[in-house]
């Protein structure tokens, strides 16, 4: 799917994704591709600008941490970013479902 | 493009107060799925190029990186070009006003009054203008930021640059005095702090503009 389509999505994902570990960019943007089957292949560059964006709005935290000896920014949820998770999933699933009325 | 050709293309082109955290982060990242690609097979030269180019574009990046890097760059800006403003009243009221030696002419001569009221009324712009921006940097209105930080300090720098002229034609006005030699460095000094805040914050907001194209 091209990153186009993905846009204003990107947010979500990063949050849903995030839910279930802490991770640094790389295995964001690992875990997306892996969970959609390959399906949402982003240039992976575009994480970090989402990830600062939502960093900035307190809606996750980061910090430096050591994994596998090497130094990693490290992202996790914050409680702000978790309630707006559920509100951009609320918003997801309504929309989703109009979606699949008209389309299908 | 090899990792190492890579962050320098990045480095060159992103602004110079996003580079640490975002190079360190771009390079593990990097290397991470150079990694990835290795070990499923492909050679050093090879899993490096796959991981740039799945990267994306550096310019592009450097871009996008710098531009939400600047949001918070431009929050402080804002807030200091609230404070630049402020301080302002130094080389505007309080030097002429109580360092400065006492006018020599009965009446203020015409020159001197239209700079001080030039100098005056693009004060008066650029503090508005910086509220504005403290105020749309608390919210996710990025363009109305950039656009009013700039005008912020665009006005902050006429404002000193017509301050420069004053305090050099005043000093031409005026018989040379012990005051001189504290008030106009003092004033300079001032102003040349004030248009370099105002430089700086209208590179910020330039960055901030790029991140609502």
């Amino acid at each position: 799917m091209t990153s186009d389509r993905l846009r204003g999505h990107v947010d979500l994902l990063l949050l849903s994704v995030l839910e279930d570990e802490q991770a640094h960019g790389y295995r964001l943007a690992e875990a997306i591709r892996t969970r959609s089957d390959g399906t949402f292949d982003l240039p992976e560059g575009t994480v970090y600008p989402s990830l600062y964006r939502l960093e900035r709005d307190g809606l996750v935290a980061s910090r430096w941490e050591r994994v596998d000896g090497r130094r990693r920014r490290v992202y996790r949820l914050t409680r702000r970013g978790t309630k707006e998770l559920a509100r951009h999933r609320a918003d997801w699933r309504d929309f989703a479902r109009a979606m699949e009325a008209v389309v299908a | 493009m090899t990792i190492d050709v890579y962050l320098a293309e990045l480095e060159r082109a992103l602004p110079r107060t996003a580079r640490l955290r975002a190079l360190r982060e771009v390079r593990e990242h990097l290397r991470d799925s150079a990694a990835h690609y290795r070990s499923a097979g492909l050679y050093e030269k090879e899993a490096e190029d796959r991981a740039t180019a799945e990267f994306g574009p550096a310019a592009e990046v450097a871009r996008r990186l710098g531009a939400e890097l600047a949001v918070g760059e431009t929050r402080l800006a804002s807030v200091l070009a609230v404070l630049g403003v402020a301080f302002f009243v130094f080389p505007l009221y309080v030097v002429p006003e109580n360092v400065l030696p006492p006018a020599p002419w009965p009446e203020q001569p015409w020159e001197l009054v239209v700079l001080q009221r030039v100098a005056i009324a693009f004060w008066v712009f650029a503090g508005g203008f910086a509220v504005a921006s403290a105020l749309f940097a608390c919210t996710r209105w990025a363009v109305a930021t950039a656009r009013s930080l700039s005008l912020a300090a665009l006005s902050l720098a006429v404002s000193s640059l017509v301050s420069v002229a004053l305090v050099a034609r005043w000093f031409t006005l005026t018989p040379v005095s012990a005051e001189w030699g504290i008030a106009a460095p003092l004033a300079l000094a001032c102003v040349v702090a004030c248009s370099a805040a105002a430089l700086w914050a209208r590179s910020s907001a330039r960055r901030l503009a790029g991140s609502s194209r």
